[in-house]
C-alpha cells in the first residue's frame, strides 16, 4: 500500500528493543491529510514546526491509543513528527495509564502532560531533531528499566498475529491452557482492546496485504482472510479503513508491524 | 513438479531440531542465524522447521501445532529397519506415545508418536521390508 512520501519507519525486533516496535518520523512542506488505519498500538509522538533539521518553536506531545477505526489527521505545512510505537505489554508500563482510557482517541499537548507528566520533559527546546530523538529514546529506556516481559501476554499477542486474527478467543485460551477471562484480561491490559477487537484489527491488516500488496482478487482475499463473504469484508474495510476493497487506497499509514 | 520440502511451523525451531535429533536420530543440515528456520538432513525431500513468526512474514495465517491440542491432519513418516526400537527411543526422548508399532496386513510395521509440538510422526519399516 502506498505510504506517504517522507514517512520513514525503522522497525524494532523484540531482540533489538522489547518495549518498542518502531521508530518513525515524518515531515511535510505542504498541508495534507493522513488516513491512519487502526493497528492496535499506542504511539508517543512529538509534533513541531520544522525546517527538517531542527524543531522550531513549541514541541507538542501526543499519545495515541489503540484504535478500531481509521482516523483522518490534518497536517499543516512545515510540520515535523517523530514517534515511537510501543509494543503491547510495554505500552501500559511506559505510559503509566489504563490503556482502555485512550482507545480510539489521542491525548494532545496539555491533556497528554496532565495524564503523563513526564512527557513535559520531552518538550523542552532542543537544537536538533536527532537530539530530540535521543531524548525520546532515553524517555522510553527510563520508563522500561524495570520492565519484566510477561511471557503469556507476549505469547497471546503472537498467537493473534500467527493466526491472522482468525482463531476464536476460546480456542486461544485452550491453546495456551488458560481460561477465556485470562486471555481477555491480558490482551486488554496490553492494548486497551478486547481480544476480539484486536483479532479484527489483525484480520483487517492481513486482508489489506492480501488485496493490495499480493493483488489477490476480492473473493480470494475475503476467503483467505476468513470473512464470511465479500460483503462482510467490504463492510469491515469501510468501517475500519474508510476504504473499498475494489480500489487501492490513497496514501495510508498502516502501522501494523510484522 | 516434485516434492521438495515439508515445512512445519513451530514455536521453537532449535528445540524442535534437538528433539528430532534425539528422538528420531535425524541430523541437522542447516540452521539460519535468526533461529527461525532449520532443515534436517533427510535426503532429497527435506524436512524443515520454521518459527511461527515466519508464517506472518510469509503472508500466511496458521493454526499453531501444540501438544496440548488435537493433532493436525497430517503426519511425518520416518522409515527405519527397526521401528520397535526406534519407537522406544522416541518415547524415551519425550515423544508422546500414541500407537506402538504393529505389523500391518501388507507386512509393514507401523507405529505413531506425537512430537514435542503435537505433530503426528509415523515410525515405520520400509514397504516390502
Amino acid at each position: 500500500m502506498p505510504l506517504p512520501y517522507d514517512y520513514v519507519e525503522v522497525l524494532h525486533t523484540k531482540r533489538d528493543r522489547f518495549a518498542t516496535e518502531a521508530a518513525w518520523q515524518f515531515f511535510t512542506d505542504q498541508a495534507c491529510e493522513h488516513r491512519v488505519l487502526p493497528d492496535g498500538r499506542c504511539d508517543i509522538i512529538l509534533r513541531f514546526r520544522s525546517n527538517r533539521t531542527e524543531p522550531l518553536g513549541v514541541i507538542t506531545p501526543l499519545v495515541t491509543g489503540a484504535a478500531t477505526r481509521f482516523h483522518i489527521v490534518p497536517i499543516a505545512a512545515g510540520t515535523g513528527y517523530i514517534g515511537i510505537r510501543l509494543r503491547p505489554g510495554a505500552a501500559g508500563k511506559v505510559l503509566g495509564i489504563d490503556l482502555r482510557a485512550i482507545v480510539n482517541r489521542g491525548l494532545t499537548g496539555d491533556a497528554a502532560i496532565l495524564k503523563i507528566p513526564a512527557l513535559k520533559n520531552l518538550c523542552a527546546p532542543v537544537s536538533s531533531i536527532d537530539t530530540l530523538r535521543s531524548r525520546l529514546n532515553t524517555f522510553i529506556d527510563d520508563h522500561t528499566r524495570d520492565l519484566t516481559i510477561d511471557e503469556l501476554t507476549a505469547a497471546l499477542m503472537d498467537t493473534l498475529h500467527i493466526t491472522g486474527g482468525r482463531l476464536p478467543v476460546a480456542d486461544m485460551a485452550v491453546l495456551h491452557c488458560v481460561d477465556v477471562r485470562t486471555v481477555h484480561r491480558r490482551i486488554v491490559a496490553a492494548t486497551g482492546l478486547t481480544p476480539k477487537q484486536m483479532a479484527m484489527v489483525i484480520q483487517f491488516h492481513r486482508a489489506l496485504r492480501l488485496r493490495f500488496d499480493e493483488r489477490l482478487d476480492i473473493a480470494s482475499t475475503a476467503f483467505e482472510a476468513g470473512y464470511s463473504d465479500q460483503a462482510h469484508m467490504s463492510r469491515i474495510f469501510r468501517s475500519m479503513g474508510g476504504i473499498s476493497p475494489a480500489r487501492t487506497p490513497d496514501l495510508v499509514l498502516a502501522g501494523l508491524p510484522i | 513438479m516434485k516434492l521438495g520440502y515439508s515445512i512445519i511451523y513451530v514455536t521453537d525451531v532449535l528445540a524442535t531440531v534437538a528433539f528430532y535429533e534425539q528422538a528420531f536420530g535425524l541430523r541437522r543440515r542447516f540452521i539460519h542465524e535468526s533461529n527461525l528456520y532449520a532443515e534436517m538432513d533427510t535426503g532429497d525431500t527435506l524436512l524443515a522447521f520454521a518459527g511461527e513468526p515466519m508464517a506472518e512474514m510469509n503472508g500466511l495465517a496458521i493454526r499453531p501445532n501444540r501438544n496440548t491440542e488435537l493433532a493436525a491432519g497430517f503426519e511425518i513418516a520416518l522409515i527405519t529397519d527397526d521401528p520397535r526400537s526406534a519407537y522406544a527411543t522416541a518415547v524415551a526422548a519425550g515423544a508422546s506415545a500414541i500407537k506402538p508399532p504393529t505389523e500391518k496386513p501388507w507386512g509393514q510395521v507401523v507405529g505413531y508418536v506425537r512430537d514435542l509440538n503435537g505433530c503426528l510422526v509415523e515410525i515405520c519399516s520400509p514397504m516390502g521390508g
